[in-house]
């Protein structure tokens, strides 16, 4: 058996049609939950606090955190911006350097995305690798 | 005494290759070596098509049967290996591996590419209804379908439940249109996206906490696993692994997850699927029509996340940018590559890399959930 014959007596028409659907509900199910997902966390650490406690949460919070370097507060999409930002994190390491080491210091200083950025500096002929597993900054 | 030597040399040599050899195996052996080639030379998906390249040379070296040495004669050390493939261990632990390997935090940031994770996801229920209709056995149809997800351990793990018999001809076709990402994606890319919409920036995704990517497979596994279930040894795995990976606690654990777990996975799958390849069993019309399916399937994917994207952007304020929906497949992380060089093609400053791996890696999920819901339809 061929054609539209085959496909209908096979339940085929009904099983696209179910397959699909449970597929695109389940992974939107799972992005609107996960979308929401930072709003419960700041709800959840918001419990209970009254504003006095939250502020001197806040205020301890901010006495403790020690950071080398200022995270920027809007990080660029032009990757030539982006390098600039990495720059004060390359005077923490030697040179050349492993990319784990850079990678771990944007991790430490909060930087977003920093295994995707390395990647594309990687791309852009931004880090070129000088000697086996060591790379250096051509900015 | 002459004769004898001369007797044994002629029992010698007719269970040597040269004699034993027919057309299809050196049709095979042929087939190895152009993986091989492409691997190596044009780079071309190594780590996949190396080990399977030299897999079909295995699986096609032609030999006396009964000597227990091919992968279909039990008790072979072949067959031992390809016990992982029909039970499906191997694929398990390239998802674990993959899971270590993920960073989620751009899907966490922007949790509406998710929806083209899902679209391109529309390629392997198009393919189901291509296959049932060229006459396939609606397992057989379900086992093709799946390589539209362009995941190659999903396709070889959905084929050893449903139909083993296919294994060899499926998972060459899901590796082969994986390796061929950056032959197959951009025209299709370039024919349903104008300039404009080429050059569409997306906006800088807002930072990720670290609580939220701990929390993340937590919650993708209890969510995807209670809608599909029979997806839980694909997800489960990949989720584990991404909770090692995330959590801090288990650097050790993450750092074995992504190396050297999935490293010997790949490399006794990629043999055994290779080998599985032999000649008399793989060159058959049905490998044919699973090849030409598998080119319509993973077309179809890839055109429906950019389709989708096209639809999402007739109701975002914010546009996204419809070559995003190319990434919707599951080949990670060739098709997000492919994406940001022709975003990088059309504006060399537009990066398009963090958020074409956000709609990879919800291709991924998809892909595992459309496997488990096809074998639960066909259980």
């Amino acid at each position: 058996m061929y054609g539209f014959q085959a496909i209908s007596a096979n339940n085929g028409w009904s099983m696209a049609i179910a397959g699909a659907s449970i597929d695109f509900l389940c992974l939107i199910f799972l992005s609107v939950v996960i979308s929401q997902l930072h709003k419960l966390l700041a709800f959840w650490d918001s419990r209970k606090k009254s504003p006095e406690q939250a502020n001197a949460d806040e205020a301890s919070v901010k006495a403790n955190v020690v950071r080398k370097i200022p995270t920027p507060a809007r990080f660029p999409e032009d990757i030539e911006e982006a390098a600039q930002l990495y720059e004060p994190l390359l005077e923490l390491l030697d040179h050349p350097f492993q990319l784990v080491d850079l990678y771990k210091v944007a991790r430490e200083n909060d930087y977003p995305h920093p295994h995707l950025t390395i990647s594309s500096f990687r791309q852009a002929g931004i880090l070129s690798a000088v000697e086996e597993g060591l790379f250096s900054w051509n900015h | 005494m002459l004769e004898n030597i001369l007797h044994m040399l002629n029992q010698f040599f007719i269970n040597t290759g040269f004699y034993l050899a027919d057309y299809r195996q050196i049709i095979m052996i042929f087939a190895g070596c152009t993986f091989i080639y492409l691997g190596i030379a044009k780079g071309y998906e190594p780590l996949l098509l190396i080990p399977i390249g030299f897999g079909i040379l295995v699986g096609n070296i032609p030999f006396f049967k009964g000597f227990g040495l091919g992968l279909y004669e039990k008790g072979s050390v072949l067959n031992y290996l390809y016990f992982g493939v029909t039970t499906g261990i191997y694929p398990s632990l390239v998802f674990l591996g993959l899971g270590a390997m993920t960073d989620f935090s751009s899907l966490l940031a922007r949790p509406n590419l998710m929806l083209l994770g899902a679209a391109a996801q529309m390629g392997v229920f198009f393919t189901l209804l291509g296959a049932l209709a060229l006459g396939f056995l609606p397992k057989e149809a379900a086992s093709i379908a799946i390589i539209g997800g362009a995941d190659g351990p999903t396709s070889i793990f959905l084929t050893a439940k449903l139909a083993p018999h296919l294994i060899g001809p499926i998972a060459i076709a899901a590796y082969s249109y994986m390796a061929l990402i950056p032959v197959i994606q951009p025209p299709i890319m370039r024919l349903l996206t104008t300039k404009k919409e080429r050059l569409i920036r997306m906006s800088t995704p807002r930072d990720v906490s670290k609580r939220e990517r701990i929390i993340f497979p937590i919650v993708g596994l209890l969510l995807c696993c209670f809608v599909a279930p029979t997806a839980l040894p694909l997800l489960g795995m990949l989720f584990l692994g991404n909770l090692l990976k995330e959590c801090g606690e288990t650097d050790r654990l993450a750092e074995t997850a992504r190396n050297a777990i999935i490293d010997t996975a790949t490399i006794i799958l990629g043999l055994t699927v290779g080998a599985s390849t032999q000649g008399d069993v793989f060159l058959t019309p049905k490998s044919v029509g699973i090849f030409l399916l598998g080119a319509c399937a993973f077309s179809i994917a890839t055109a429906s996340g950019v389709i989708f994207a096209k639809i999402m952007n007739l109701f975002l304020k914010e546009k996204i940018n419809p070559l995003l929906g190319a990434a919707g497949v599951s080949a990670v992380p060739g098709s997000a590559r492919e994406v940001h060089l022709m975003g990088r093609e059309a504006d060399p400053s537009n990066f398009l890399l963090m958020h074409a791996m956000a709609c990879n890696s919800s291709g991924v999920i998809g892909s595992a959930i459309a496997a488990g819901i096809l074998w639960s339809f066909m259980t």
